[in-house]
């Protein structure tokens, strides 16, 4: 029992990390908390519903395909929300204007894909038993797609060549801008890589929780793990948001009604405990 | 090279740049000299492409004036920025490796081997610092990675901006004998901005006065050096500040 809650609770917190993780790129690219960063996670599960089950395409097909269409969706809504917007004097404005495009893509999926949930079929159907207690395979697919995810973020931040000029931008666009950076570029790329990757999560969490605009409500436990993480830091955010999951999990052991008051109110008593986060979230540490 | 006729800045109602004339010829240092807010990091800015700006900018028979700083960038026309501005999250190494970023394109496959060892053989200090992140750098080391970043970039004409300010005078004598030195080693043009007008003076060959958004002054830095009114107006002053401090 204990066991099994454990583990899906480091699922559900994997989950959580991808959310904080979009969230922070964005937040140390361009300064902004992206608050439809749950719409893009809803459009996830339905843009792989769709390509799966009304396109009929392969697993393997797929997986690339959305991953494209996720990326360009995030360049679109950074053209079309961000971009207009980024020499507002009142930096409300952008926030504001995320929170339209929230709705606005909730009812475009409503108009699209209609008001009822979807079944999404699980990858591997069926249970493991552990620990004497059934649990869906779903959450082991999840937790290795999650760290085969968080890894590849790495790689492409810290290992390759244009992922570390995109972190110098983030650093510093002015000087980035001397030297010949399109800023253009690489805040388009962070807009797409952020959808793509909060995408999957919504992909990955679809055989759960169904398909439905509700899945946008993630992005609270997301914005929770960050800021127990430390605001801005990317190893704080993932860490942050697996003790999210882990401590929603074993809420259940208390109350099954009040499982998010429970994640919440840790949430305050550890922000006055700890105002920073457990990482001090700086710009200038590496991602 | 270059060449600047009545450049113009405004920010909303100020005009910071009022109508200069500039010039900088092959394998020269010139200086640009004046108080703070006379106007130079505006001109420099202009010049990158970084600031809206009228008049016209002709870089070896091009007319830059409109065009993009990534454009100017690939030209060969590395800035400096005012106060170094290195990336602080990234090493030291990793800050060099950008500064290529002009012929190297985003995915970066090509060689800079050739590069990087001229930026360690100028600044061997960078080379033994290589895996710091730049934020931990003293002023001077980061002023020298600073100006290594654009020699990656594979400069035709370099534009420092105040590479001695708030370093101490040991260090900025170091760093202006480095300066001196790339300009002959390789004929590297330069245009710099200074407030330390002795040391701009002994080093450029050609020197611009700039007062409130004007060229009050102009010429060969060895005469400037000798008048009288730029001694009364720059030695004397940064002398008393000198003694003051
Ligand atoms: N971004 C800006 N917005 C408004 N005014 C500016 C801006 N940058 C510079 N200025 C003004 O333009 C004038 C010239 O500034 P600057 O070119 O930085 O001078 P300097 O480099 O000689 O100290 C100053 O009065 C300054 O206040
Ligand atoms: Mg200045």
């Amino acid at each position: 029992m204990y066991l099994q809650l454990l583990i899906v609770g480091i699922a559900m917190g994997m989950i959580y990390a991808l959310l904080s993780l979009g969230i922070v790129l964005l937040v140390r690219a361009v300064g902004v908390l992206n608050f439809a960063e749950g719409q893009l996670f809803m459009l996830g599960a339905y843009v792989t519903f769709c390509l799966t089950y009304q396109v009929g395409m392969p697993l393997w097909l797929m997986i690339p395909i959305a991953v494209v269409i996720l990326f360009l969706f995030g360049v679109l809504f950074m053209f079309s929300i961000y971009w207009p917007l980024r020499k507002s004097t009142w930096s409300a404005t952008i926030i504001i204007s995320c929170l339209g495009a929230s709705s606005v893509i909730s009812e475009l999926v409503k108009v699209i894909w209609g008001n009822n949930p979807l079944v999404y079929a699980p990858l591997i159907k069926g249970t493991v038993k552990i620990g004497g207690v059934n649990l869906e395979y779903q959450y082991l697919i999840i937790i290795a797609v999650c760290i085969l995810m968080i890894f590849l973020i790495q790689m492409l931040f810290d290992k390759m060549y244009v992922g570390r000029i995109m972190q110098a931008a983030a650093q510093n666009k002015y000087a980035a801008g001397l030297l010949g950076v399109s800023a253009t570029l690489t805040v388009a790329a962070t807009y797409g890589i952020s959808a793509a990757l909060v995408g999957i999560g919504g992909w990955l969490v679809a055989p759960l929780f169904l398909v439905r605009t509700g899945l946008s409500d993630f992005l609270l436990k997301g914005f929770a793990g960050m800021v127990i993480g430390g605001y801005g830091s990317v190893k704080g955010a993932v860490i942050g948001s697996i003790l999210v999951g882990i401590i929603e999990s074993y809420a259940v052991l208390l109350t099954t009604t009040y499982q998010n008051a429970i994640v919440f109110l840790v949430l305050i008593v550890f922000l006055v405990i700890k105002p920073d986060g457990l990482i001090k979230g700086k710009i200038s540490e590496k991602a | 090279m270059l060449k600047i006729q009545d450049l113009k800045v405004r920010y909303g109602s100020i005009e910071a740049v009022k109508g200069v004339n500039i010039e900088v010829k092959d394998d020269a240092i010139v200086c640009l000299i004046g108080s703070n807010g006379a106007g130079k990091t505006s001109i420099l800015k202009a010049i990158s492409g970084v600031v809206e700006h009228s008049g016209l900018i002709e870089y070896n028979g091009e007319d830059i004036s409109s065009a993009s700083n990534i454009h100017i960038a690939k030209l060969g026309i590395q800035h400096v920025p005012e106060g170094r501005q290195v990336f602080p999250g990234l090493t030291v190494f990793e800050n060099l490796e950008i500064g290529c970023v002009n012929w190297r394109g985003y995915f970066g496959k090509a060689d800079h081997k050739e590069e990087l060892e001229y930026v360690y053989s100028m600044f061997p200090r960078l080379k033994e610092r290589e895996k710091q992140l730049a934020w931990s750098l003293s002023g001077g080391e980061q002023q020298m990675l600073a100006i290594g970043r654009a020699l990656m970039g594979r400069p035709k004409l370099l534009l420092l901006d105040e590479p001695s300010m708030g370093l101490a005078p040991l260090v900025i004598e170091e760093l202006f004998q480095k300066i001196t030195e790339i300009n002959k080693k390789t004929g590297l043009p330069i245009l710099m901005v200074e407030q330390n007008a002795r040391m701009a003076l002994s080093v450029s060959d050609y020197t611009y006065i700039i007062e409130q958004g004007q060229i009050s002054m102009e010429g060969a830095s060895a005469d400037l050096i000798h008048d009288d009114r730029v001694e009364a107006a720059y030695f004397g002053k940064s002398w008393k500040v000198k003694k003051e401090v």
